[in-house]
């Protein structure tokens, strides 16, 4: 074969590897999307799914939209409501993953390279068993005759408080959000620590920084981007979330993502289900787009990093 | 009074393999003094020690005459530039630099002159502004340098600054790392395994092995007359002749080594007749000619030429004495047409003084 006919092949195959993957996302992701903007637009079908986008008559066809159900979620407080709260769950259940995950990263980072494995096997090991059952395990553990509340309103009431209830509550979703998503801050924090040069501590502490220095002024700046990852990684899960707040929440605990599940399953309302699923999906592309460029800005980002 | 004092400094590891044995050692200030010796010698474990990330188990360390053990790292007037240079990837070059200023506290009007200044000394001032990926091995060492000097210690430690440059590269940097040490002032104390660059670079040296000093001294002394047969061995090249001790005479010692006869070596040593000894004599120091004419204080050899390895600017000889027993002498290269003076199996002689060589007593 000539040189310029194998070359031909090369940018041939190479189109191929490229192409099969590009095709799957669009028939796969972009175009669901799309039909579910479409459905934004239309009205509900009488028992559920959406009416047609238009219907035609002896005058020709017509186009049948609204904007209705985005004037409906704009206008109705409940609904700015149960998203603020997400919001502020989501957040919540951030900032608490972070705080568990950054300890426990660094543990196993600086942990013996024997057993650092095993660690990280133990970080994933939930995954092994199925989700709504360990959410379940959670209701039990914070029901009313649990051995866990017991002990904690027996606690309490020495203290002259209590008791309380946690099952169904707020508390009881961001526990069950936590612990969900721990792992997914975990790993890329840990995934970060892992290539930090141990000598960069050495280096902090001999030029006259104490520990806490060192973690503030080296260790802390260069794990940002895996900081940035994690709070991506659990962040935007967790405000879409909905059998977590669905068992463990109760009625007062709802977030977006069961206002999303009530409109298909209960309410039969596709648009308006559609409406909000795109006003989430619209408010996550932006918090991700804000959260890595600030990250890019702050030390050790990733305009820094390699 | 020394800067650093080292008493009887012992440090084992967990498996009971002892790192540093019983090790004293002690530092003028303003030397540039240097710890020589192979890889797994106790160097390095020595300058983690003195830095403050290890503490011996035994003995003790003390800087212009006060304990250091329990010091922890940050409140030792010690810094370190080390072998990966260690510099923040996140930090440019100046913040890099500044670091110990910051930690320190010092005020931002002169943390920001001071920071220039150690810049400049190591000709980087228009570099203040690039990230360490943005820079060369040799620049990115030297900022190293100016980061670990700029708030001016006791004491810099230096863990095989140059291992990761190359040659020319190298010697740059030993005649630069010479030329700021005389510009400061302050005491160096640097870790090789690299002969060639303790020589250089140092005013004392310490050769360690096994976690104990065999030597310490300038490098001449150390190079010309080396106490042990580690030392003579380790440091260049050397003929190490076996045999024991036969009539002596004063400061003259004859060695009788098997196949070669008595040899004559300058000694102050009056060592018992028939104890063991080694005559070392470097390559350098041996003559090699066709014919060299018996002289008094020389010792004089026949043999073959074994083999020859041509340097450039040198070429080594190896000449076989008796059976096995080789002799190596080395020749400058004087002709620029790169012919050779003997070839393989040439008959020749060579000689060196009673006082070239020196007497090892094992």
């Amino acid at each position: 074969m000539t040189r310029a006919g194998s070359l031909q092949t090369e940018a041939v195959k190479r189109r191929l590897l490229v192409g099969l993957p590009t095709l799957v996302l669009l028939v796969l992701f972009a175009a669901p999307t799309l039909i579910m903007v479409l459905a934004t637009f239309q009205f509900p079908d009488d028992f559920g799914g959406l009416a047609p986008a238009w219907y035609s008559d002896s005058d020709g066809v017509h186009l049948d939209l609204t904007l209705e159900n985005y004037e409906r979620f704009a206008g109705e407080a409940i609904y700015l409501k149960i998203f603020w709260r997400s919001l502020v769950y989501a957040t919540l259940t951030t900032l608490f993953c972070a705080a568990l995950a950054y300890p426990l990263a660094m543990f196993i980072t600086r942990a013996p390279s024997r057993i650092r494995d095993l660690l990280v096997l133990l970080v994933i090991l939930p995954f092994w068993s199925n989700f709504l059952i360990r959410v379940y395990a959670w209701m039990s553990i914070l029901g009313p005759r649990s051995l866990f509340t017991e002990g904690l309103n027996g606690l309490l009431g020495w203290f002259g408080l209590g008791p309380v209830t946690l099952l169904f509550t707020p508390f009881a979703v961001i526990v069950g959000l936590v612990y969900v998503h721990l792992p997914f801050m975990v790993l890329p924090l840990y995934a970060n620590l892992c290539r930090h040069d141990p000598a960069w501590l050495d280096a902090a502490r001999d030029l006259g920084a104490s520990p806490w220095k060192t973690f503030v002024g080296v260790t802390l700046p260069m794990s940002v981007p895996g900081l940035v990852a994690g709070s991506l990684l659990v962040f935007i899960p967790a405000l879409g979330a909905f059998a977590v707040p669905d068992i463990l929440g109760g009625a007062q605990g709802a977030m977006i993502g069961n206002l999303i599940s009530d409109q298909f399953l209960s309410a039969r309302d596709w648009p308006f289900g559609s409406t909000i699923a795109v006003a989430l999906t619209l408010f996550v592309v932006f918090i991700a787009w804000l959260m890595t460029a600030v990250a890019r800005r702050l030390p050790g980002g990733a305009a820094h990093a390699r | 009074m020394s800067l650093l004092e080292m008493r009887h400094i012992t440090r084992r590891f967990d498996d009971d393999t002892v790192a540093v044995d019983d090790l004293s050692l002690s530092i003028q200030p303003g030397e540039f003094f240097t710890l020589l010796g192979p890889s797994g010698c106790g160097k390095t474990t020595l300058l983690r020690m003195i830095a403050g990330f290890d503490d011996p188990d035994a003995g003790s360390l003390l800087l212009d005459g006060e304990e250091l053990a329990g010091v922890p790292p940050e409140q030792r007037p010690v810094h370190t530039v080390f072998q990966s240079y260690a510099l923040f990837p996140h930090m440019s070059v100046a913040e890099n630099v500044a670091f110990p200023l910051r930690m320190a506290s010092v005020r931002r009007a002169e943390r920001e002159q001071r920071t220039r200044e150690a810049l400049e000394q190591v000709r980087l001032a228009d570099f203040a502004h690039r990230r360490p990926d943005q820079l060369s091995g040799g620049q990115r060492q030297r900022v190293a340098v100016a980061r670990a000097l700029v708030n001016r210690p006791r004491l810099l430690l230096l863990d095989e600054p140059l291992a990761a440059l190359d040659l020319k590269m190298r010697e740059q940097m030993q005649i630069e790392l010479i030329s700021l040490q005389m510009e400061v002032g302050i005491t160096f104390v640097y870790v090789t395994h690299d002969q060639g660059e303790a020589l250089a670079l140092s005013d004392r040296l310490a050769v360690m092995n096994n976690g104990r000093v065999e030597q310490v001294g300038d490098p001449s002394d150390v190079y010309e007359f080396p106490d042990t047969r580690f030392v003579a061995d380790f440091i260049g090249t050397c003929n190490l002749l076996d045999g024991s001790v036969g009539q002596s005479e004063t400061g003259l010692v004859y060695l009788d080594v098997p196949g070669l006869g008595p040899l004559g070596v300058a000694s102050d040593a009056s060592p018992r007749t028939g104890a063991p000894g080694t005559l070392a004599v470097r390559p350098e120091k041996v003559r090699i000619d066709a014919r060299i004419e018996p002289a008094t204080h020389e010792n004089r050899l026949e043999g073959t030429v074994h083999d020859q390895l041509y340097l450039g600017d040198v070429t080594v000889y190896r000449i076989e004495i008796t059976d096995g027993q080789l002799v190596e002498a080395m020749l400058p290269n004087t002709s620029a047409r790169g012919e050779r003076f003997f070839d393989f199996g040439d008959q020749v002689q060579l000689a060196w003084r009673h006082d070239a060589g020196r007497l090892l007593a094992d």
